[in-house]
């Protein structure tokens, strides 16, 4: 936990761009509220590994998010019912038909109403993690860089840990 | 390509192929751990399995050398086979439905020994196996304790009585506070005098009768308001006299009500003619239906599962649900397409074939079929015989039910079975050659099934230490052959059967005489019992309706005095003495200025 946590505050501290920041918390939104074994979540995981984003930010963020999940599962469900029964339920009755359809089990109020709150969410934590990291680099990093504390805090051994580690999602 | 991070596909491509090799090489173990815990848990004793091969293109899963333990009798299997072979729909499966393309087992036996006694998890429940010993040949042991029936709460005429003497404390506390509120006879009188000093009243002028006019209505509005609580009060007489009498019709109703559910319930309309042939093969028959009881329970719950269309929706639950649509080209959620189970039974093999097995056949538009096969009549060792059966069945979307089929046994060697073990009697089949020809059909729901049993070349065997039995068993023991009528007519899931044998005929006559004294006596105790029971709740019961029939009549009898009352004709009376006085005046002037 301690060497992930490095790698997060390296990432921010790093060269990776805030939108690769942002696009791994956003995706890692998606993530976190869909069910564990499902295929958006599969779909979700493949894209982190071939896009070029910030793993560790994704791995953290996903994690944090979990517990978001627990608080918006109600919500995820009311919506997915209110979509697969409402007005638009005709429209899932063909979708329906499809074996991609039902291999993704979007028929199920939780999976479908997760995926939809996923990405209705995604963008707006995209732009305002993406406004946030840039306020980090610009206004916070700078400010710590100068505290006693933190140049103490520079000798010690978690600052040896964070100077070895390699940033993923850099780009080569 | 800056965007993109193809190592990472690598990686993603590399836990996929992880995760399937892991599969793939864990999936034999796997099921086999699966068949063997999910195997005990659900029969309750261990369950074996030698070997378990998979293949993943077509999905085909190899069980070898399965052994279920019985539970009841751990040093034998309660089902075991050499090899099971079935192949599965994999991409169906993954939508939850099992389509079975094909099916073998292979020497599929029942009760065989085991070689090392297996575990039992779970003691089997034995609340069927204390059958009622019909074979006592004192009749009272069978018939249930009079005192004991009498005491039972539950006794329609006990609860009656008790619903009798609710009623009459219910009604008693209403009419009384409802005399309570009545006239009096007092009051009564004192209106009837109010109205006779109106009619005493010395009449001058006009303005007098007016003035007893006014005094008159406001007393008939006072009648009116008596005659209105009167009516009211004559309502609730009149409905506690309904309830009461019909609590007391009911509870004497209830000792003859109670007569028919003792006597169904403990047969004891049908003891003078008991079907022998049902006492004395019934319990071996129960042991055979119980297989296909089993079978029953563990379908039911999938054909009401199963519903009349695919939109059948699950119930809202915390963890959201599945919503499912109508399909375009539905399946069904189990459809073994073809089957083939070898059974030894007894060192005797039978083939079994079976064809679209499903509960949904609507859906595929063809009915199942089943045929069992078996014959050695050829060989020189014959166990068995012919056997031929054959069964088709479908369900519509409703769930009703078409099924018909035929089956015919010859030459079917039986050798000592065990029919009855009891105190009275013990009684084995030593040797008999069976033959068997029936068949059934069940047309929306409504089964009828007819089969003959014939039994040639018996021998029988056993002890007996009743006389009942012992009439049996010198019956039995007299006869070379034995034939018996199996029907059964009514729902399918729940039919009546009938035992026809001329068995029945050979003994009825020897026990009724002694029968019939026997239960004539315990009718007329309880009976007595009963009577006794009701006795006082009726005396209550009765006592009460006779007062609220006098009520009844007082308040009639109040009625009507205030009905004449309101009729009286006082105004009228003093006008007509007015007018009388004026005209008398008139005649004296008159004669005055006449000089009359």
């Amino acid at each position: 936990m301690l060497t992930l946590l490095a790698k997060l505050i390296k990432a921010l501290n790093s060269e990776s761009s805030p939108r690769q920041i942002a696009a791994a918390i956003s995706l890692a939104l998606i993530f976190a509220l869909s069910p564990i074994v499902s295929l958006q979540a599969a779909v979700v995981l493949f894209i982190v590994l071939i896009i070029r984003v910030n793993l560790a930010s994704f791995i953290v963020a996903a994690t944090c998010f979990e517990g978001v999940n627990l608080a918006l599962s109600h919500l995820s469900i009311a919506i997915g019912e209110a979509l697969l029964t409402g007005a638009s339920a005709s429209m899932f009755a063909g979708l329906y038909q499809f074996d991609w359809f039902k291999l993704a089990q979007w028929h199920h109020t939780y999976n479908l109403g997760s995926l939809v709150l996923g990405l209705v969410l995604s963008l707006p934590v995209f732009f305002i993690a993406n406004s946030l990291v840039a306020k980090y680099r610009e206004h916070v990093m700078a400010y710590f860089e100068r505290l006693a504390i933190v140049k103490a805090l520079k000798a010690s051994r978690i600052f040896q840990i964070y100077q070895q580690l390699p940033v993923s999602g850099d780009r080569v | 390509m800056r965007y993109f991070r193809w190592q990472g596909a690598l990686a993603f491509i590399a836990i996929l192929a992880l995760v399937f090799a892991f599969v793939y090489l864990l999936a034999g173990p796997i099921a086999k751990l699966a068949i063997e815990k999910g195997g005990a848990e659900y029969t309750g004793a261990e369950v074996n399995v030698g070997k378990v091969n998979v293949a993943l293109s077509p999905f085909v899963l190899n069980i070898v050398e399965l052994q279920a333990t019985d539970p009841k009798k751990p040093e034998n299997n309660m089902v075991s086979f050499k090899d099971a072979t079935v192949s599965v729909d994999l991409w169906q499966l993954i939508f939850g439905r099992t389509i079975i393309d094909m099916l073998a087992v292979n020497d599929l036996t029942f009760g065989d020994k085991r070689q090392k006694m297996g575990q039992v998890y779970r003691a089997p429940t034995d609340a069927d196996q204390a059958s009622q010993n019909p074979w006592a040949d004192e009749v009272e042991i069978n018939l249930p304790d009079v005192n004991e029936l009498l005491a039972n709460a539950d006794l329609k005429t006990v609860r009656r009585a008790q619903a009798l003497e609710q009623s009459y404390a219910d009604e008693k506390a209403k009419l009384e506070a409802l005399k309570a509120d009545l006239p009096s006879k007092e009051k009564l009188a004192e209106y009837q005098e109010r109205v006779k000093a109106l009619s005493k009243i010395k009449v001058k002028t006009l303005a007098d009768i007016e003035k007893i006019k006014k005094e008159f209505d406001a007393l008939k509005k006072e009648f009116k308001a008596e005659k209105a609580k009167l009516a009211q009060a004559k309502e609730q007489v009149l409905a506690s006299k309904t309830r009461i009498s019909d609590d007391i019709s009911a509870l004497k109703n209830a000792p003859e009500e109670d007569w028919q559910d003792i006597s169904s319930k403990y047969q004891l309309s049908t003891i003078e003619t008991e079907d022998f042939a049902h006492m004395i093969f019934g319990e071996k028959a129960r042991e055979y239906y119980q297989w296909a009881e089993l079978i029953l329970t563990h379908v039911k719950p999938l054909l009401a599962s199963s519903g009349a269309t695919d939109a059948a929706q699950e119930a809202p639950s915390t963890g959201g649900r599945f919503i499912h649509f109508d399909e375009e080209n539905p399946l069904p959620n189990f459809w073994l397409k073809k089957g083939n189970v070898s059974i030894t039974l007894a060192d005797t093999s039978y083939s079994i074939s079976l064809d679209d097995i499903t509960h949904q056949h609507w859906l595929i538009n063809k009915a199942s079929a089943i045929a069992v096969n078996a014959d050695d009549s050829g060989s020189t060792n014959a166990k068995l015989g012919t056997l031929a059966a054959k069964s088709q069945f479908k369900l519509d979307s409703a769930q009703v039910l078409s099924a018909a089929g035929d089956w015919s046994l010859s030459q079917f060697p039986l050798n000592n079975i065990d029919l009855q073990e009891s105190d009275a009697i013990s009684l084995s089949l030593v040797h008999a050659l069976l033959k068997v020809v029936g068949e059934f059909s069940v047309d929306a729901g409504e089964l009828t099934l007819n089969s003959d049993f014939s039994l040639t070349d018996n021998e029988f065997n056993g002890e007996a230490s009743s006389k009942l039995a012992n009439a049996v068993l010198g019956a039995l023991s007299s006869t070379d052959s034995l034939n018996l009528n199996l029907s059964a007519d009514g729902n399918w899931q729940n039919p009546d059967w009938h035992v026809k044998s001329e068995l029945d005929k050979l003994l009825a006559g020897a026990v009724t005489s002694q029968l019939s004294g026997e239960l004539a006596g315990f009718k007329n105790e309880l009976q007595a019992g009963l009577t006794e029971k009701m006795g006082g709740s009726l005396a209550l019961g009765e006592g009460g309706l006779t007062q609220a029939l006098d009520i009844e009549a007082l308040l009639t009898d109040s009625d009507k005095a205030f009905e004449n009352l309101m009729k009286s004709d006082v105004v009228k009376q003093q006008q007509k003495k007015l007018e009388d006085k004026a005209k008398d005046k008139l005649k004296d002037k008159l004669g005055d200025l006449f000089g009359g």
